[in-house]
């Protein structure tokens, strides 16, 4: 592995780590800055869902979304143990998770408010910023990578070619 | 011979020269002069930093990228994978564990009775209904969510009013709220918090209200209330016991699992003790429920079995009450039933329990009481209105013709009342001067009495009666205080009849002889009778029939009476947007 793509995974690295941080202490803070579920972790209000005491007409496995955070923070890391292509798919899911968490928690979160996200919603969109951020570099990285693969592959051949004439 | 990538294991074909692995883009490091010759057995250590061992040689072309890697890089770089991953994987574990508590509902509430306190004013201060909600006993209070959805999706639909927000023109602020915990049992698991100082100021300011809101009142007419400003101090709310003693607010907590919960039935059950001054609750009662019934029909036939032994003989010989309602729901009845026994007797003209009794109206031999967890006893002489079989012959209640139906609507399955027939024989006592009812309290105008119970004990409900207005100027008289004048008393035997078909009830009483104090009466009511003259009737409400909602518990069938009144209050009020109601309402 060069120079380069040694500090673009460390950087990704770094990020996951610093992702799945932020998501998982997302949940534990209150989704809201005022009113409904302003003083209430985002955890335990989906707990209320989940146990049929929150007084919201949806199905109470609804409430598993609000562990798709930490779910999505969990998968990122997992997925910093894992190599080649299960790598890319953990990795895939993960993020996916965190970005389909992170649009519900603006969505729902402060009750359809966007201007009343609370704490806990700003700690887990930083940290689907973090995940971005790190599978942006992961990915600039594997682009730069393959462009190089394919250069070098062609001059590669042309010097065996040589070397062979 | 194979080669195979380090970070993958993809094989890369014979003979192919290769510097990236084509699966996952690996850069492909030379080899190093003593790993030359690799085979799929022998797997090169020599140089961990190569990611594909190839026997080719290298080329002239390697960048000083590939060579400059860093020996054991590799190696570190998985040791903090693994790392990770295994974090990854307990986060995992943690977050199912924790699924499942929140399915139980087991991570709501507080660590302890301070730690609710705080929650609960910082849910108050912050107009944050959801936290509020965590903090009840969630087996305590089913329905209770259901309930404020309605009544919030009726608010916006009916009246265009958004509560949460709608709560933005509310702002609460809580100064120097100051409680004390006081444990109710030696196991610690039912707290009383009582709010001894602080107060809380409640400021409304309708120019925050939103603008749909605000557009809405004044699109009707009306205009926008004044801002407002209200402090009301915990001292404020303390209330007195009959005995004249101060009772400050508080509330009951029940431990579950570790977690404290407000018990709203518990904090009832406690207020009652406080505010009669009755013998305290036995929280040593352990919980043995009865048996659950095997059908939700004989749930119905069960409880009316239970009312009927009860009220006939002031006994608990029917089937314990307790069987057939959710364990949860018995706790406060097992704890605080000697309690309530003891304030039925006292009620009744009699004393506390067992004869112990106390207060203001002490008096001779009081009903026995039930066991722990059981029914209350109220049986003994002159039980009042319980024990009516022992008043005389033939007297009591009895039911007929009882049909039930079972109806499934949503998750919940209701017990339809679809008919039953009620007689009832009973002594009828009552003064002269009377003009209704039993003439315990009814005094004709004019009256000034102090009316005395069998054992010639003054009734607490002593009172005189204004004779122009009719109005009561008396009140709660004390123990051995002047017998008054009252005028003698006298009995008789009343019976009546009370028949349901499912949608009408049609009763009539008589008494023999016929009594100064209470007419012979007769009628009929039906479900789609007027209420009032609101041109209104219940089944403009939704209630279309007599039910009680009934539950699967214990192998059996039990009666929900928390969930069967949420239904009924949010069957009411998703009616209120009916243009017939809504129409109703406004007129008034």
């Amino acid at each position: 592995m060069d120079v380069r793509s040694d500090r673009a995974r460390r950087v990704a690295t770094a990020c996951s780590v610093a992702a799945a941080v932020l998501l998982v202490a997302g949940i534990t803070r209150p989704p809201a800055r005022t009113g409904i579920a302003s003083t209430i972790s985002m955890h335990e209000l989906f707990d209320l869902l989940l146990a049929g005491n929150l007084p919201l007409r949806v199905p109470r496995w609804i409430g598993l979304f609000g562990y798709l955070p930490a779910l999505g923070g969990a998968l990122l890391l997992l997925a910093e143990a894992t190599r080649g292509p299960r790598r890319v798919v953990v990795r895939s899911v993960g993020l996916a998770v965190v970005v389909v968490s992170g649009i519900g928690i603006v969505w729902f979160g402060p009750w359809g408010a966007p201007g009343n996200l609370g704490a806990g919603s700003w700690i887990v969109l930083a940290g689907m910023g973090c995940a971005l951020l790190g599978a942006g570099v992961e990915s600039v990285e594997a682009v730069r990578v393959v462009a190089k693969r394919i250069v070098r592959r062609n001059g590669d051949e042309h010097v065996l070619s040589t070397v062979r004439e | 011979m194979s080669m195979f990538c380090r970070q993958c294991g993809s094989e890369f074909a014979d003979g192919v020269n290769v510097r990236f692995c084509p699966e996952c883009g690996l850069a492909v490091a030379s080899p190093g002069p003593d790993s030359t010759a690799m085979s799929d057995d022998t797997w090169p250590t020599t140089n961990p930093a190569a990611s594909v061992v190839a026997p080719w040689p290298a080329v002239s072309s390697a960048s000083p990228e590939s060579q400059a890697v860093t020996p054991g890089a590799g190696g570190e770089g998985r040791r903090l994978g693994r790392v990770l991953g295994a974090l990854g994987a307990v986060i995992l574990v943690v977050l199912a564990v924790t699924v499942v508590q929140g399915v139980r509902g087991r991570s709501a509430g507080a660590s302890s009775p301070d730690d609710l306190v705080q929650r609960l004013t910082r849910a108050t201060v912050n107009t944050d209904p959801a936290a509020a909600i965590a903090l009840l006993d969630p087996e305590e209070v089913p329905g209770l969510g259901a309930l404020y959805e309605t009544a919030v999706t009726q608010a916006r639909k009916g009246a265009d009013i958004d509560v949460p927000g709608a709560l933005a023109a509310v702002s609460i602020t809580a100064s120097d709220v100051t409680h004390t915990v006081t444990y109710l049992d030696p196991a610690e698991k039912y707290a009383k918090v009582t709010f001894t100082g602080g107060s809380l100021t409640v400021d409304t300011e309708p120019e925050a209200l939103p603008e749909g809101i605000r557009k809405r009142i004044t699109d009707n007419g009306g205009t926008l209330p004044e801002a407002d400003h209200q402090t009301q101090h915990f001292s404020q709310m303390a209330t007195t016991s009959m005995n004249g003693k101060r009772i400050d607010p508080f509330l009951v907590l029940v431990k579950n699992d570790g977690r404290w919960y407000v018990s709203i039935t518990m904090t009832i059950g406690e207020y009652a003790v406080e505010v009669a001054d009755l013998p305290g609750g036995d929280f040593r009662a352990t919980p043995q429920p009865g048996p659950a019934a095997e059908s939700p029909e004989r749930a119905v036939a069960t409880l009316l079995d239970a009312a009927k032994a009860t009220v006939n003989t002031g006994e608990s010989d029917g089937p314990p009450l307790t069987g057939l309602l959710p364990q949860a729901q018995t706790r406060a009845f097992r704890i605080y039933g000697k309690s309530m026994g003891s304030w039925l007797g006292r009620e009744s003209g009699q004393s506390g329990v067992d004869g112990t009794g106390s207060g203001a109206i002490d008096g001779g031999p009081g009903p026995a009481v039930g066991g722990d967890g059981e029914v209350p006893d109220f049986s003994g002489p002159g039980a009042g209105f319980l024990g009516l079989a022992k008043d005389c012959s033939g007297c009591g209640v009895d039911y007929h013709d009882l049909q039930v139906s079972v109806r499934q609507s949503g998750s919940l399955t209701y017990a339809v009342l679809d008919s039953l027939r009620v007689d009832e024989k009973e002594q009828d006592c009552g003064f002269p001067g009377s003009t209704e009812g039993n003439g315990w309290y009814n005094y004709a105008p004019g009256d000034s009495a102090v009316p005395a119970g069998p054992d010639g004990v003054p009734d607490e409900g002593g009172f005189s009666v204004d004779g122009s207005t009719g109005a009561v100027v008396g009140g709660p008289i004390e123990a051995g205080g002047p017998p008054g004048s009252a005028p003698d008393e006298q009995c008789g035997i009343q019976t009546g009849t009370a028949s349901w078909d499912g949608q009408c009830v049609t009763y009539s009483t008589k008494h023999s002889p016929a009594a100064a104090w209470a007419d012979d009466e007769s009628g009929k009511g039906c479900l789609d009778d007027e209420l009032g003259d609101s041109g209104l009737t219940l089944a403009d409400f939704g209630v279309t029939d007599v039910h009680v909602v009934v539950s699967q518990e214990r192998g059996g069938w039990v009666i929900d009476p928390v969930a069967t009144i949420m239904d009924y209050g949010r069957t009411a009020l998703s009616h209120l947007s009916d243009p017939k109601v809504k129409a109703a309402l406004e007129s008034d």
